[in-house]
């Protein structure tokens, strides 16, 4: 498939995507649409390390005539990125879209990630930690028995999914007031009936869709027409994209307390190589099982 | 030292390493290795697969080929230590499940965007028709040209045979016996995890270095692959005619079949192949 440049194409007005998967996700996404050939190019950058780390990426060698940056907050070296904002030509204009987490559907997720078992393995077999699951990690528990006693504990926290929500929403709109792209009311009010988040910190490709429609209408020489080209564009190029393939299961008491409508008792989440439910990811995390990827 | 069973072998012997090197019962006996018989080149041999990389090798898992041995597997046996054992086992393909591979000329400029051709979708690509028009057209045109399946699927069955024969071991009743209840095939040559399940413990029963763990290493994988999807990165969709013709009784219609970074139904690949569209990876 086609790499992301990093040279100009004359006749395209270079734009800048910096961040870290949500932004090459968007600029893969840019550079696959019909209707902005030759019309805008994107170019990835990671905003990590200093700014000398990131002015020696190859994209920027077309800084000087970069035209538009789309900026990931919250992402990467905010002092470096900081630095990298004064350094774009005074004619480029930059526009910053939100890294929005939603931890309501995960409530037992503990985001420290020094708690990950296997610290020695580069690719953690389980990245998400699951404070309730792992209490039961060192009991010799049968499968069945396991099961009921993660489901015993899950309905003992009585968590506040509520507050949680509130929570995340709040956090959500903070990031949004600092941000030129807002995600928080359309979460609010979508989350029950589409699969926004695939894991806290991984929105799916609804919400990315959301984003780049906002930043697209703020591209100021692309007209009203063109922008009708572009949605259709997008709607034939996301049709079925799922993205991630590590997508972290919803316990049924959280998806009954929201009555999400995607979810069925059934449903199989994608993990990696693998298909699980609820219950047969709960049962190989506690047993640290391996699994194809 | 942990000694190494080399698999040679199509990408078939890739989800067989990749499952032996996740088996606990093996793990400390043995680890896989695995040289891409599509894919290896002549200088692979002096730069990858010198005698360091053959000093550990305990015994090979050969997938084996119609026809007479090609210059690279001719080369592994020449490589390969004199004691080690050979345990031969046959590649897995299916042709009858789609019918309509053949000539794409976009594939000469552009090998891998759809890399499973169709020939109807592909004479269909001239019409510019609009997308429901292309996916009638499509439909009308296949199902006129729909072949003789069952004639097919026995010219499938006379190549499952035939490599049987050089084989160590059978696959062709087997995949008779299962293929229309469960699905074995994501695209003609990509497998899903379901013939991995069968093969593993077939080799492992075979393999003088490894034989005492065969009932471990058996419920090992059943574990390991229950709801494994193997080889899923492309899998091409099943035409319906095809599924009725073939009974596939695991066939649905409403089906979403993996392609990269997407889930899409059969119309929706078909109506993306005809128009080469591009795709998130």
């Amino acid at each position: 498939m086609t790499p992301l440049p990093t040279t100009a194409t004359p006749g395209s007005a270079p734009l800048f995507v910096l961040g870290h998967h949500a932004a090459h996700q968007m600029a893969g996404i840019i550079n696959r649409l019909p209707s902005l050939r030759g019309r805008l190019e994107a170019h990835f950058i990671a905003p990590d390390g200093d700014i000398d780390a990131i002015l020696a990426q190859p994209a920027c060698r077309i800084l000087p005539t970069v035209q538009l940056c789309w900026e990931q907050a919250d992402v990467g070296n905010a002092t470096a990125k900081a630095e990298f904002r004064n350094r774009l030509p005074r004619h480029c204009s930059v526009a910053r879209f939100p890294s929005p987490r939603l931890t309501a559907l995960w409530p037992f997720h503990h985001p420290d990630p020094s708690l990950i078992r296997e610290p020695q393995l580069e690719l953690q077999r389980y990245r998400f930690v699951d404070r309730l699951a792992d209490r039961l990690a060192d009991g010799a528990l049968d499968d069945d028995l396991l099961a009921l006693a993660y489901d015993r504990m899950a309905k003992e926290q009585n968590s506040d999914l509520g507050g949680i929500l509130a929570a995340d929403l709040a956090a959500m709109r903070r990031t949004d007031d600092a941000c030129d792209v807002k995600v928080a009311d359309f979460i609010e009010h979508n989350f029950k009936r589409q699969r926004l988040f695939a894991a806290p910190p991984f929105p799916t490709g609804t919400v990315a869709r959301h984003v780049l429609d906002q930043l697209l209408a703020r591209v100021p020489w692309l007209s009203e027409d063109c922008l009708d080209l572009v949605r259709r564009d997008l709607d034939f190029l996301l049709t079925g994209y799922v993205d991630r393939r590590d997508e972290l299961p919803v316990h049924p008491i959280v998806a009954r307390h929201f009555g999400l409508a995607w979810w069925s008792p059934a449903i199989r989440y994608r993990w990696h190589g693998n298909r699980w439910t609820f219950e047969e990811y709960l049962l190989d995390y506690v047993q640290r099982r391996r699994y194809l990827r | 030292m942990k000694r190494s069973i080399l698999i040679y072998s199509n990408c078939q012997g890739e989800e067989l390493q990749r499952a032996g090197n996740c088996l606990p019962c093996l793990d400390e006996h043995v680890q896989f290795k695995w040289i891409p018989l599509h894919k290896v080149t002549e200088p692979d041999w002096r730069n990858l697969y010198g005698p360091e990389f053959m000093a550990d090798v305990a015994a090979v898992w050969e997938q084996v080929e119609a026809g007479p041995p090609t210059d690279h597997r001719r080369e592994l046996h020449d490589r390969i230590p004199k004691d080690c054992q050979v345990v031969r086992f046959p590649p897995l393909s299916a042709l009858c499940i789609w019918p309509f591979a053949g000539n794409d000329p976009r594939l000469a400029a552009d090998p891998d965007r759809y890399h499973w051709s169709d020939s109807i979708a592909a004479a269909l690509a001239s019409e510019n028709l609009p997308h429901e028009a292309a996916f009638e057209r499509y439909m009308q045109i296949s199902t006129e040209r729909m072949p003789d399946l069952e004639r097919r699927l026995r010219l499938d069955v006379g190549r499952w045979q035939a490599t049987d024969a050089l084989s160590d071991f059978k696959l062709s009743e087997w995949v008779q016996q299962k293929f229309r209840t469960t699905k074995l095939f994501h695209t003609m040559g990509h497998l899903t995890a379901e013939p991995t399940r069968y093969i593993f413990p077939q080799l492992v029963q075979r393999t003088s270095a490894v034989a005492h763990r065969t009932s471990q290493s058996q419920r090992e994988i059943d574990l390991l692959l229950r709801y494994n999807e193997g080889q899923d990165h492309e899998t091409v969709p099943v035409h319906p005619l095809v599924a009725q013709r073939l009974q596939l009784r695991y066939f649905d219609p409403d089906a979403r079949y993996r392609w990269h970074a997407h889930d899409w139904t059969f119309k929706e690949y078909i109506i993306r192949y005809i128009n080469w569209a591009t795709y998130m990876d």
